[in-house]
């Protein structure tokens, strides 16, 4: 027999039959707020909608008309109106739109924080030798890499980490490939590692947007160039990364250089060492050059005047020669005057010297007086005297 | 008799201690005023760590290794 009931009671046992937590999936519409606490829209999907009530604070994901978001929640018939709502405990973002959303929040929250600053980022080894790269070992984007650097450069060593590059286990397996790349000894670790990953859509990419692997890029020893995506798709992970490469070609291209180019750098260098070296040895033969002129024309000069120089020296020589005989004589003439000049020589001869009493040569009568004494000297010695007459 | 392929010698060449090398020599060729006799020597020098670095471009292929956990 079918009990009857009120309406309370009916309500109340229908809320217990349909009690329970359920997740539901649906576009926000109608979406309204009321005296800055409650807030009411509705789920829709193709055929159906389903009223949604909560608060300001249970509610914490912004939500606007449009967004695919998944509710999770349990079922109510409300007393007082007899509707039917699903009171929603917490609410998430599905989807593009979704995706999108928290992809903005992550990227202002790291900014702000100076993750993605530029002052940051390291400098790439020119010539690296060891290369480390985290990809899908079976992508084609790792294939296109390979093919790219096998081009333009030789005697690398490339050393894969295959990792999955979406679902639910890639970031736990990206981040363990970091930690072993970051744990490799000196003699094993690579000089750079190459995160690449091929085009996708943002749900595939997901993982390059988490916030772990976003920080663990930027918090690895070994610089990082990543390349995820197309061209336009700009992941978290490439902004964190040293270097971004806009594809996993690109990746390829920027971490070693062509071996063309490089190659004809080396012949450059070379070349421009020879002309350095050419020039040098034409600069040296020119001071060389001027310096011979230098000389022999100063020498011609004085080579000239040597010459005529040598002549005359040769010239007086032969002169001297010829006078020494005469200067023999000379000299023997002149020691002869000299003896002759003698003054003793002379008192030999008869003459005398007379002196007054200083002692002072008389030569003319003026010099003395009458009756001054005067001492005369002869050959045998001397005679005093007085003068008589002046 | 099998004969073995002939490896390209690799001996111990560091591509990129070599290449350090020659840029030294080649900034030494910067100067004002170079020694000749010195400047010959440098010159050779470059010349032959040029060589080789071409060689090794040439010849020797990258390897791929897995990494080991």
């Amino acid at each position: 027999m079918i009990p009857v009931l009120s309406v309370s009671e009916f309500i109340s046992q229908i809320n217990d039959i349909i009690a329970g937590e359920f997740i539901i999936e649906g576009e926000v519409s109608g979406f309204k707020t009321s005296n800055g606490k409650w807030i009411f829209f509705d789920l829709k999907d193709d055929s159906a909608t389903l009223n949604c009530f909560s608060t300001i604070f249970t509610l914490r994901v912004p939500l606007e008309d449009g967004m695919k978001i998944r509710v999770y929640g349990y079922p109510k018939i409300h007393d007082k109106s007899g509707r039917f709502s699903l009171t929603v405990q917490k609410a998430e973002l599905v989807g593009e739109g979704a995706l999108k959303r928290a992809y903005e929040l992550l990227k202002k929250k790291l900014e702000s924080e100076g993750i993605f600053a530029v002052e940051r980022k390291r400098p790439l080894p020119f010539l690296p030798q060891r290369i480390g790269v985290v990809a899908s070992g079976e992508s084609a984007a790792f294939g296109d890499f390979k093919r790219i650097l096998n081009n333009r450069w030789g005697g690398v060593e490339i050393i894969l980490r295959h990792v999955l590059v979406q679902g639910e286990q890639a970031v736990p397996d990206i981040l363990q490939a970091l930690a072993e790349f970051d744990a490799c000894t000196a003699q094993t670790r690579p000089d750079v590692i190459v995160i690449i990953r091929g085009g996708g859509s943002i749900e595939d990419l997901a993982a390059f947007n988490s916030e772990e692997i976003v920080r663990a890029v930027y918090n690895s020893r070994i610089p990082v160039i990543a390349g995820i995506g197309h061209e336009r798709d700009v992941s978290l992970v490439e902004l964190a990364a040293d270097v971004r490469a806009s594809t996993p070609s690109n990746a390829a291209e920027i971490v070693v250089p062509d071996k063309r180019d490089f190659i004809a750098g080396l012949d450059f260098e070379l070349e421009h060492m020879e002309q350095n070296l050419k020039h040098q040895v034409s600069k040296k033969k020119q001071n060389l050059d001027q310096y011979f002129y230098l000389i022999s024309s100063k020498l011609e000069l004085p080579i000239a005047n040597g010459r005529m120089l040598v002549s005359r020296f040769v010239q007086s020589l032969s002169a001297l020669g010829a006078s020494l005989k005469n200067k023999k004589e000379a000299v023997l003439f002149g020691e002869r005057l000299i003896k002759s000049s003698d003054p003793k020589h002379l008192l030999k001869k008869g003459y005398s010297i007379t002196r007054n009493k200083a002692g002072v040569v008389i030569r003319r009568p003026d010099q003395v007086v009458s009756g001054e004494e005067i001492v005369v000297e002869l050959e045998g010695g001397k005679i005093k005297g007085e003068v008589l007459e002046n | 008799m099998i004969s073995l392929n002939h490896m390209p010698a690799k001996e111990k060449f560091n591509f990129a201690k070599s290449y350090a090398e020659l840029q030294k020599i080649v900034e030494w060729f910067e100067k004002e005023d170079i020694d000749l006799e010195e400047g010959i020597k440098k010159f050779e020098d470059g010349s032959k760590i040029v060589k080789e670095l071409k060689e090794y471009l040439d010849t020797m292929e990258n390897k791929i290794k897995e990494l080991k956990k």
